[in-house]
């Protein structure tokens, strides 16, 4: 990714952005994409060669970086990419599956015919992606492809956006980030069910029961980390 | 007390805290303890001089508050305070009942014997709060007792979110205020929750837990409503008359 040049795309879009809010967007993408792995060292100095701007703003944007949390100082070493260890991502996991069933249960009260609709659309577009993906071949693969997180992710937000619950639409929105990052590396889309969970996942919400849409997405939930855990165990 | 007064003792406590802190501090109580009334105007002029202070900071604070949705801003008018209404609160509700729903199922096979008598503590101190009648007491007994539990989760992002709600927590306390009636149900359901935790019931946990808060906002909404209000309103301008 030629990092000067997605800066200047994103001031193309937006000419009155602040420089450390462009420079965070661009860094932003670098990590979700996979450009920067976990682990990567980011060195401040280089940063501001290749955007050909001060420092200060660069320091901003990893200040904010750190601040949600895909960014890590290590004393006397420097910035580092976030590494999740194992405890971490079961602990944001857990707070995940707490946020997504409860905003089920409210989105299938308050989803109007046109946006399960939408949320269909949704799934297929996830289903045409992953069936590209398996004729190319990408199946296992230790880094998810970009576009199939994407639309995973769309589905997701979708639902707990139009859960209309703005307490817990803060709370996801702060957790996006991370729960977006993580998933690239862990979403197990070689398990059979992954499209026809998803279409499960819709019709609970379709369904306009509450308690059932809870369960599909606790269920959902639990059979990724059963994966998950069985990818880190072999 | 004075705006002013509290101000000058907020820097005294901490005088490295910044300004615009303070101030935000300062104006996060004054609302969520109803000093201010929804939908009245703040003015920042009047209170960069009752303050004396620039308007900067108080500019700041306010951008501070508008994130957190206590202040609304209209083009050309002005600063509001923000109103709420009952579905706020039913919201609120279900998202801190799913929360601590899942901070105690954690808790349950997390906690320690030490940290089980710590909780008998704070027990006592709630049970002796209820039997004075002391609502100030109440509230802060109820609030050690819920964030130990919190805490017990041992999950980072359960205790950050808690740590965000606690604000909105104290803003409703308004309904929970009125419901008298329901006053000596939440003191044993308090005991029922520590019980379920010494025997290390899970599922008794969970289901306690959330019959214990989901019961508040239930009961107001069935049988009080309409009466409520008017007692809300009469609670609120009660407390405006006194200052």
């Amino acid at each position: 990714m030629d990092l000067k040049k997605e800066l200047e795309i994103c001031f193309r879009k937006n000419e009155n952005k602040k420089l450390s809010d462009a420079i965070f967007d661009v860094l932003l993408s670098a990590i979700l994409t996979g450009d920067f792995t976990p682990d990567t060292k980011i060195n401040m100095l280089n940063l501001s060669n290749i955007f050909e701007v001060s420092i200060s703003p660069v320091k901003y944007a990893i200040l904010k970086l750190n601040d949600i949390g895909l960014v890590q100082f290590n004393k006397n070493k420097g910035a580092f990419v976030t590494f999740f260890d194992k405890q971490d991502y079961m602990d944001m996991f857990y707070f995940r599956m707490t946020l997504e069933a409860l905003a089920a249960s409210q989105a299938a009260l308050l989803m109007t015919a046109e946006e399960v609709d939408h949320l269909f659309n949704l799934v297929k577009k996830l289903e045409i992606i992953s069936n590209e993906l398996k004729i190319m071949g990408i199946n296992i693969i230790p880094l998810i492809p970009f576009e199939l997180t994407k639309a995973d992710n769309d589905f997701h937000t979708y639902v707990v956006e139009h859960s209309g619950n703005a307490y817990l639409i803060k709370q996801y929105k702060k957790l996006y980030p991370k729960i977006y990052f993580s998933r690239r590396f862990i979403t197990i889309p070689e398990s059979l069910n992954y499209i026809d969970e998803h279409y499960s996942l819709a019709y609970s919400i379709k369904s306009k029961d509450p308690e059932f849409a809870y369960s599909t997405f606790i269920h959902h939930s639990q059979t990724s980390l059963y994966y998950y855990k069985k990818k880190i165990t072999v | 007390m004075n705006i002013a007064v509290s101000m000058a003792k907020k820097i005294k406590e901490n005088p490295f805290k910044s300004l615009t802190n303070i101030i935000y501090e300062l104006l996060l109580e004054k609302i969520v303890s109803y000093d201010y009334l929804p939908d009245s105007k703040l003015s920042i002029a009047d209170l960069s001089n009752e303050l004396s202070v620039s308007k900067t900071p108080i500019k700041q604070a306010i951008a501070m508050l508008e994130e957190g949705g206590f202040v609304y801003t209209i083009k050309n008018k002005g600063t509001f305070f923000s109103s709420f209404d009952f579905s706020d609160y039913i919201n609120f509700s279900k998202f801190r009942s799913a929360l601590e729903t899942a901070a105690i199922s954690k808790a349950v096979s997390n906690i320690s014997t030490p940290e089980l008598n710590q909780l008998a503590i704070y027990l006592n101190d709630l049970f002796y709060a209820y039997d004075q009648i002391n609502y100030a007491l109440i509230f802060s007994s109820e609030e050690n007792f819920h964030s130990f539990i919190i805490r017990c989760s041992r999950n980072q992002y359960i205790i950050n979110a808690y740590n965000d709600l606690h604000i909105y927590l104290k803003r409703f306390r308004v309904y929970v205020a009125i419901n008298r009636n329901h006053y000596k149900m939440t003191k044993d359901y308090h005991r029922y929750i520590y019980e379920a935790l010494l025997i290390k019931d899970q599922k008794l946990c969970e289901t306690v837990m959330k019959s214990h808060l989901e019961i508040g906002p239930k009961l107001f909404l069935d049988n009080y409503i309409n009466n409520n209000v008017e007692m809300m309103r009469m609670h609120i301008s009660k407390k405006q008359n006194n200052i």
